[in-house]
């Protein structure tokens, strides 16, 4: 059996590179096996519109290569046939389409508040619920699963070889390789950012703030390997923003990263579209910022396809998702292995997951061959001398995801989520009283309106006395801008998640602008 | 797929606001608008910066004429004209 499957769509990657490029590309893709072999991974490439190679694992073919639901459904007969402890989707959304996510945050009579009619990305390839396009279905993830892009648009395949050039020769580091770190944030958001720094490395000594700093790093903090970045960013742009007040300095570009990034680097990226795969050829601009780190030898970067959040002061959402794939990093974990383990863990510290925490969720994706170990983290394991070393580690390997299966099974069947609009209907007097309190503590108007979210998936108790109820019955959201900010060149906006139990409100939390 | 495909639009007209985007987000600001009869866009200079282009203000209160790339709710525009 295969312990990695590497999943693409031949006819694309002909269509898009000809007989030639795709022969390249065939032959790159030879020596990752073999390169896998010599790790004692077993590897294999299957093209998901291959009806041979598909009749093997008793599914259909993908007949439409940029079909979600197609493709969805031959990820998962991948998993019920070989289920691999690594998948690598090969190539770009133009050969390999994200999951169309519907994005629970977004409101078609106020588009301008999240424009992101979709929350695209590659959660539910990790999940072993069924297509659908409500991210509640997704909130236990238990598959390792990375995305090795190519370039949106390009006709011919040196970028994708060149990431496949990486995955064939990576190495594994030592923890002190590691050691050092960029990290980086907008200066209004550096509270938030340095308690993330220094969840994750311990300090936040090194903390860089845009402004001053940016674009570029004469002193050569990008050639640190771990790299967490708290900065604006815009769809189909190679710049990130910094901010002071009401000015935007550009804090990093896809040019400032060129021979900056060193081989090995792992990025988390909270930064609004910080991982989105626009097509650069088409609109003749540089490419994303994402793809230039791999580009340079950069083993793995999670990011965000749309507009993500977190809260101005302390932690929440996209800070914490970031924080966790770092952390897991750090720990020793495989690329995949870690981004499976911050998706659970972020689901797991939530008591329900509101429409915020799901559009986290399902925007925040892995870059990057999955099965690369950027840490080689000695085991307190003893394999014995008569066992071959690479049979011990995917014995291992299976436990570790046996246990993620057990940890993600366990989230699907207990989370509450609220991603579905409910009518509001009429509130009571101090249910109402309660929300305008907390929209006028936030700096909004008093008849701030709200939006009901009902709350699905709450488990019962059984065989025990409950005094208390443990889940809110609805959510109510609100986003506007501050009273005081109105007629301000710079408006800070403001998200409101309240959780009623029982026509209650009974806590609430606020999300300011980032 | 996803929103990123770029949809090359000509001589697309509208008049430029100004207003409020992505409230309660990272991506919070004040940002320039399009309104066609077609629907509404965040307008970007395509060589512009994504957040803040002052550039934009000359347009804000006219009617426009422009050419770019729709991506998304975004228009990057490579030409654009006042013709009110």
């Amino acid at each position: 059996m295969y312990d990695k499957i590497i999943v693409s769509n031949r006819k694309s990657l002909v269509g898009k590179y000809g007989s030639d490029g795709f022969e390249e590309i065939e032959n790159a893709l030879a020596k990752v096996a073999a390169a896998d072999e010599k790790r004692g991974i077993r590897s294999k490439i299957l093209y998901l519109d291959d009806k041979t190679s598909m009749k093997q694992i008793r599914t259909r073919a993908v007949i439409n290569a940029l079909d979600p639901r197609e493709n969805k459904q031959a990820i998962d007969a991948v998993f019920n046939s070989i289920n691999p402890h690594y998948l690598m989707i090969l190539g770009a959304p133009d050969i390999f389409p994200h999951q169309d996510l519907d994005n629970p945050a977004y409101r078609s009579d106020r588009p301008d508040d999240d424009s992101d009619v979709q929350a695209w990305g590659d959660l539910p390839y990790a999940c072993d619920a069924p297509y659908s396009r409500d991210p509640s279905r997704f909130v236990g993830p238990t598959r390792v699963v990375g995305r090795l892009p190519d370039l949106v648009g390009a006709n011919e395949p040196s970028y994708l070889i060149s990431l496949l050039n990486t995955a064939i020769e990576y190495k594994r580091l030592t923890r002190e390789d590691y050691k050092s770190y960029l990290g980086l944030s907008a200066e209004v958001w550096q509270d938030s950012t340095r308690l993330s720094i220094s969840n994750v490395f311990g300090n936040a000594n090194k903390l860089l703030l845009a402004p001053p700093s940016g674009p570029d790093y004469p002193d050569g903090e990008l050639r640190n390997r771990m790299h967490f970045i708290n900065c604006h960013g815009g769809s189909a742009s190679p710049e990130f923003y910094g901010q002071h007040e009401n000015s935007y300095p550009i804090s990093l570009t896809t040019q400032s990263t060129i021979r900056e990034i060193v081989e090995g680097t792992v990025a988390a990226v909270e930064c609004c579209y910080g991982a989105e795969l626009y097509d650069a050829v088409t609109l003749a601009i540089d490419q994303p910022i994402c793809q230039s780190y791999l580009q340079q030898g950069g083993y793995g970067y999670f990011g965000s396809t749309t507009i993500a959040y977190g809260p101005e002061t302390g932690n929440g959402a996209a800070d914490l998702i970031c924080q966790y794939f770092l952390q897991n990093v750090l720990d020793g974990a495989s690329l995949g292995h870690a981004a499976l383990m911050a998706r659970q863990q972020f689901v797991g510290r939530n008591a329900q997951m509101d429409a915020v925490d799901l559009k986290t969720l399902a925007q925040f994706y892995l870059l990057g061959d999955p099965s690369i170990h950027p840490i080689d983290e000695p085991s307190a394991t003893v394999v014995p001398t008569d066992v071959a070393p690479a049979d011990a580690e995917r014995f291992f390997r299976a436990e570790r995801r046996e246990k993620m299966k057990l940890a993600g099974d366990f989230l699907t069947q207990t989370k509450p989520t609220a991603s579905k609009r409910v009518p509001t209907g009429k509130l009571r007097k101090s249910t109402k009283a309660a929300l305008s309190n907390i929209a006028k503590f936030a700096g909004l108007e008093e008849k701030q309106t709200f939006i009901a979210y009902g709350v699905k998936g709450a488990p019962a108790s059984k065989g025990r006395a409950t005094k208390i109820k443990g889940t809110p019955s609805r959510y109510h959201v609100a986003i506007g801008t501050p009273q005081r900010d109105v007629g301000k060149k710079v408006k800070r906006g403001v998200a409101i998640v309240a959780k009623e139990l029982d026509g209650h409100i009974i806590g609430y939390r606020i999300y300011h602008q980032r | 797929m996803s929103s990123a495909r770029p949809v090359r639009v000509t001589s697309l007209r509208g008049r430029i606001t100004k207003g409020m985007y992505g409230k309660g987000s990272k991506s919070e600001r004040e940002a320039v608008f399009m309104e066609t009869a077609n629907g509404r866009y965040v307008l970007r200079r395509k060589a512009g910066p994504a957040f803040d282009d002052t550039k934009l203000n000359q347009y804000v209160g006219h009617e426009v004429e422009c050419d770019g790339f729709l991506v998304g709710k975004t228009l990057l525009g490579d030409r654009i004209d006042v013709v009110d």
